[in-house]
């Protein structure tokens, strides 16, 4: 499950760095079209990897996809927190 | 002229949330607290015993039985897991039910406090205690409004995907407005999941006249979706029951690979040659609420026919029950579900708050309906946990010998909650919002201090068998008591918001009056 977790969580700062408004705060510069795309695809692929990675190695797929949703949405969570806290360190 | 799709959305957000938001933060937050119903029942227990490894524990079981239920039209074994360590076998004759909790030790039988436990959470969250004066329906009625409030809330947002992680610290409105957006992002699957799911369950109810175009009634139509065993013959000739469980223990172990498979074994008219056992298993394999079974003769062990697939209705149902209670999780899972409710519940707490601090930014005086809604956040925010709190305290207060105890335990939640009512009507708003905070601080920081102080022999053999849930317990109450605290202190020091009345104060306080004259100056 581990890997599921990393793979959805890096899956979803990708995204969030595919965005403007975020990647503006984060990585301090605006980004290019380029820029933009590859993290999209690494996000979209690092989200489907992570699904794909469940549906291979757990047995009881029902529970697993409660799993996956449920750990989904703690990523979510972090990753808003984490730019939060970059929010903060670019304000200071 | 073409009415406009958000501001419809927008207006239908607000009042679907608002008209029924204190309900659904109690429904929401009791509801959370089910998730870890056994764990707190077992700590509100605290002379059960860690029976979760006992040994042949069926065999012991049925040797009590065999004693106990001579001649009962029905046994049933209750085997302890981690979650529960409540290890119950019951007999019955006719309508004339008993039950014994059984220890670790051979032939030991434990007496528990009486208590109505987690699980009172769990049945106050659909019933309102209501149950009988239509509490499934208005718990019904929510879910709905709640699901309404959720699928209007996405159409609010102007940039639903641009301000997907924003949350802006800084003024409380803006932190309060991001973090309701982003908690209702997070939530939309798990909100979804269970306000549907709650619908489901009581769907039969819900819409009466299908099921008595049907089948002629609720109870015909689910006999008729889930068919049960054939009748038993009452007249058959009489047999003993098993006494050796090892029999049908093989074979259960052939269909269930791995160990502590079975959670519940029931014998059936055990005397009679008629007679037969259901096992059934442990449903942390399923989503389903109901869990696998197998039918066995009660006296030769041999397997009879099982039951009869049910309808594919029936099992939508049962794995939307099966979604809404969880029972499948595992820790992580449930921690998780677990943090979600909570998350829930402060959505609708923050956009209650929000819809106050929003009109109250906008008017000039304040009117009747600003000081309702105030009051009512207090007693449901502040409240709510602050009943709980006391119920817990209940248990360990209220005497052991008291006749009654679960509806004493029950009656100082309510009326715990009505006194925080009362409180917040009676008090300054910010001063009710601190005082009510602090005592939630004070009893939760308490609970674990009193019962230690009780019998410290209890803490001592939960932390050298390292009972993760009895300790678990203790460091919840000890955050709580912390988050309690550190939300009230910041309260305190949070300069006061100019309210309608107080536009122009005519008495400052010596801070701000101190800081006006410097200005001045």
């Amino acid at each position: 499950m581990i890997t599921v977790v990393v793979l959805q969580f890096i899956g979803i700062c990708c995204l969030s760095f595919a965005m403007d408004k975020h990647a503006k705060v984060v990585l301090a510069k605006r980004i290019n079209q380029g820029f933009k795309i590859g993290m999209l695809i690494t996000g979209w692929g690092s989200l489907t990897a992570s699904i794909v990675w469940l549906l291979l190695t757990r047995d009881n797929i029902p529970i697993s996809l409660v799993d996956w949703l449920a750990y989904l949405s703690l990523n979510i969570l972090l990753t808003a927190l984490l730019h939060v806290y970059f929010v903060n360190r670019v304000a200071h | 002229m073409k009415p406009d799709f958000r501001k419809s959305m927008v207006w239908l957000h607000t009042y679907s949330g608002m008209v029924l938001g204190w309900l659904l933060f109690t429904i929401f937050f009791t509801g959370t607290l089910s998730y870890f119903n056994p764990e707190i029942t077992q700590w509100m227990q605290p002379e059960l015993q860690q029976v979760a490894s006992s040994q042949n524990s069926v065999n012991r079981s049925l040797a009590v039985l065999h004693e106990e239920g001579v001649n009962a039209d029905t046994w049933r074994i209750y085997l302890p897991s981690e979650r529960t360590q409540k290890w119950t076998i019951q007999w019955r004759h006719g309508r004339d039910s008993h039950s014994l909790d059984l220890g670790a030790s051979l032939g030991s039988i434990l007496m528990p406090r009486e208590t109505a436990g987690g699980n009172f959470f769990r049945i106050f969250h659909y019933t309102l205690q209501l149950r009988g004066y239509g509490g499934r329906y208005i718990a019904g009625l929510a879910a709905m409004f709640m699901l309404v409030a959720v699928f209007s809330g996405i159409f609010t947002h102007r940039r639903f995907f641009r301000d997907f992680f924003t949350l802006r610290t800084g003024k409380l409105l803006k932190t309060l407005t991001d973090f309701h957006a982003l908690a209702g992002i997070i939530t939309i699957p798990f909100c979804v999941m269970i306000c549907a799911s709650g619908i489901m369950i009581y769907v039969i109810m819900y819409i009466p006249w299908s099921a008595e175009h049907f089948a002629g009634g609720e109870r015909q139509l689910s006999r008729s979706l889930s068919p049960g065993l054939s009748q038993l013959d009452s007249t058959a000739p009489k047999a003993q029951p098993l006494i050796d469980f090892s029999v049908i223990q093989k074979r259960v172990n052939q269909q269930w690979p791995g160990e502590k498979q079975i959670a519940v074994i029931t014998f059936e008219q055990p005397y009679r040659a008629s007679g037969r056992i259901i096992v059934h298993r442990v449903n942390e394999h399923t989503l389903s609420s109901q869990s696998e079974r197998l039918v066995f003769s009660s006296h030769s062990g041999e397997p009879l026919p099982s039951y009869l697939p049910a309808s594919t209705a029936a099992n939508v149902r049962r794995v939307f029950f099966g979604l809404h209670e969880a029972h499948f999780a595992s820790t992580a899972l449930r921690w998780l579900l677990f943090l979600l409710g909570l998350l829930s519940s402060v959505l609708i707490a923050s956009g209650l708050v929000i819809w106050l601090s929003k009109r109250l930014e906008k008017v000039k005086k304040r009117h009747i309906g600003h000081a309702v809604v105030e009051r009512l956040n207090i007693a449901a925010i502040s409240g709510l946990p602050l009943a709980t709190a006391a119920y817990f305290m209940s248990n360990r207060v209220i005497s052991l010998g008291v006749d009654n105890r679960a509806f004493i335990e029950v009656q100082v939640f309510l009326w715990v909650w009505l006194g925080c009512l009362l409180h917040s009507v009676m008090r300054p708003a910010r001063q009710a919002w601190i005082e009510q905070l602090l005592v939630i601080a004070a009893l939760c920081l308490s609970l674990p201090l009193l019962d230690i102080y009780q019998d410290p022999a209890r803490f001592t053999r939960a932390l050298f068998a390292w009972n993760s849930i009895y300790l678990g317990f203790y460091l919840f109450m000890f955050f709580s008591a912390f988050l309690s605290f550190k939300t009230a202190r910041w309260l305190q020091t949070k300069p006061k918001i100019a309210t309608p009345e107080k536009a122009t104060p005519q008495i400052a306080t010596p801070q701000i009056a101190r800081l006006r004259a410097g200005r001045k100056a």
